[in-house]
């Protein structure tokens, strides 16, 4: 049922640390590979060596560049389902295919239902849902949910394919309901944030946000002397002041 | 958001047969129900044509059309559930509507008993035509309960859409009778012009706050940084286009959406205005005028529709 349950038993989740990942996509190729091999159903390629390839993930690295000039910082930012607490993606889904679990507050979708209708991926502002068009049905991240209880792996193997690939342990897993687990305690030391809190999804997933570079007024008054050289050197474009009031307007119109 | 072809016909076929299903079962309570029973049966055979080819259009747009079925399950959360329901328990009324005015043209029944019968055809007129309101009602509710949509998740999306599926009957309703040498009632005709600018007025509104609106988090926000933080792309997630920028980062040029405005403006909402206010005063020409309104609303709103989704933004066009 697409109701969602009045609370969940435990909030399992993720911590990423934004200021230790190196953007290698060794989580996402690792999810990637987790999640298409044994009893899943493949997560499809297409064209995979055409002009165009493209496939299904259920995790994703963007890299960011942050302000500019001397305080210019930049931001690797894996993006993957939130596991939310209100999840609109449930609530929206038409047949029930996607649930919320009571007991861990996993969100799912059963392939065997689920219409292809697309309207969960619509209703997620954090595009963790991905349609598979070879198959017709919806996929997302499962919190690799046959990894975490498999007791057919070593208990340290219990953990979701990207926490375990992840070479700077930027990826953290546990329960954010209990506030002496890890990645709560972390959390709370590290300010971790909760993506677009307003828009009220209220996401259980928590991101660290990068530690603001230490700039000396040494490095300062170094860089503002440099960027005045730069200014300093730029050609003046020469043109009569007509000339610049028609390229404004042309930029304008067209 | 990506403008699907199968879900512009859905909204336009549908949305003008559930707007006529809606006048023809509503007017069975009223005066202006035409005399002759083999016009309201032919009418209603027709909003049921279009109600079915646009819900065959919008199948398509599923990965898993055979399971369609499952979609009546979830009413209780989900929009998109309650349309899919209520547009199947629709059928019920208008189907027993349809036999029982079959019933009527073809004289199956003694004049005592169709006197019966007509009690019944006002109650049943009644509930087929809050049905199909109710399912234009949900349509527009899928899309205005989008929070994140901003131009959608607004307060005039359903107004809109419940305007336009009426006023599309409405037309077509006008179109029938004066075809069938009916005089439609000039207040009729007046009611619907009044609804159609009505509708224009409000899509003007919307489209105004379609070119202002902007995303209440920012793109800093999005990748759980300060508010007003300058972030800028570097590395692409991956080289090529995925789903998510097909389905959601279309993006329409300003260019071409003025023009399609333009178009959907005089096709949807002017011509069709003046044809009829023609049709009032001679209404010789009322048949025709009223055949051009009509292809030319519909014209319009698919025009308007391909626009409802093509300027549409989605927040997740912030991560590219």
């Amino acid at each position: 049922m697409t109701d969602l349950p009045s609370g969940t038993d435990k909030k399992l989740g993720l911590l990423i640390d934004l200021d230790i990942c190196v953007g290698c996509h060794g989580c996402v190729t690792s999810c990637k590979e987790w999640n298409s091999t044994d009893d899943n159903l493949p997560l499809s390629d297409f064209d995979s060596y055409g002009e165009a390839p493209d496939g299904i993930f259920l995790n994703r690295v963007h890299g960011y560049e942050t302000d500019d000039g001397i305080s210019s910082q930049t931001v690797h930012f894996p993006r993957s389902c939130l596991h939310c607490e209100q999840p609109e993606c449930v609530t929206v889904c038409p047949t029930g295919a996607s649930y919320k679990r009571q007991e861990d507050g996993i969100v799912l979708v059963n392939p065997e239902t689920c219409i292809g209708c697309k309207l969960c991926s619509w209703a997620c502002p954090y595009g963790a849902r991905e349609y598979d068009h070879k198959q017709g049905i919806m996929k997302k991240c499962t919190l690799c949910v046959d990894r975490i209880y498999n007791e057919e792996l070593e208990e340290e193997d219990r953990k979701p394919a990207c926490v375990l690939a992840c070479p700077t342990s930027a990826r953290l897993f546990g329960d954010f309901s209990d506030p002496q687990s890890d990645v709560s305690i972390l959390s709370e030391k590290r300010g971790g944030v909760a993506l677009m809190d307003n828009l009220g999804y209220k996401p259980v997933n928590r991101y660290l946000p990068p530690r603001k570079k230490h700039i000396t007024s040494e490095q300062n008054s170094k860089n503002n002397a440099n960027l005045q050289r730069f200014s300093d050197l730029k050609p003046s474009n020469g043109n009569s002041k007509l000339e610049n009031f028609f390229s404004w307007l042309d930029q304008k119109l067209s | 958001m990506s403008p699907a072809y199968s879900i512009i016909f859905f909204t336009v076929f549908s949305g003008a047969g559930y707007g006529l299903l809606a006048i023809v079962g509503l007017t069975t309570l009223t005066s202006l129900l035409p005399d002759s029973t083999l016009l309201n049966l032919i009418m209603l055979i027709l909003s049921l044509l279009l109600i079915s080819v646009g819900l065959l259009f919008s199948t398509t747009h599923l990965g898993h059309p055979e399971r369609a079925w499952r979609a009546m399950s979830q009413w209780k959360t989900s929009w998109l559930s309650r349309e899919g329901l209520l547009a199947l328990i629709t059928y019920v009324p208008a189907l027993l509507l349809c036999v029982i005015w079959t019933a009527m043209v073809i004289q199956s029944f003694s004049p005592q008993s169709i006197n019966e019968l007509e009690n019944y055809v006002a109650l049943i007129g009644g509930v087929c035509g809050l049905c199909a309101i109710s399912t234009v009602f949900c349509t527009g509710q899928i899309y205005a309960s989008l929070k994140t949509i901003p131009a959608w998740n607004y307060f005039l999306t359903t107004p809109i859409f419940f305007l336009l599926s009426i006023v599309s009957g409405l037309l077509l309703w006008i179109f029938f009778n004066s075809v069938f040498s009916y005089k439609v009632n000039n207040f009729v005709v007046l009611f619907s012009v009044f609804m159609l600018e009505a509708a224009f007025l409000l899509k003007c509104v919307y489209w105004n706050f379609v070119d202002q609106v902007k995303f209440s988090v920012t793109k800093a926000e999005a990748i759980g940084l300060e508010k007003n933080t300058i972030v800028q792309n570097l590395e692409p997630a991956h080289q090529t286009q995925n789903y998510l920028m097909r389905e959601m980062g279309y993006n329409v040029a300003r260019k071409h959406a003025l023009k399609l405005r333009w178009f959907a403006s005089w096709a949807a909402f002017i011509i069709p205005g003046i044809c009829l206010l023609v049709g009032v005063t001679h209404s010789s020409y009322m048949p025709i005028n009223s055949f051009i309104a009509s292809l030319c609303l519909i014209a319009g709103l698919i025009a308007e529709r391909w626009l409802f989704f093509a300027e549409a933004k989605h927040v997740i066009t912030l991560y590219y």
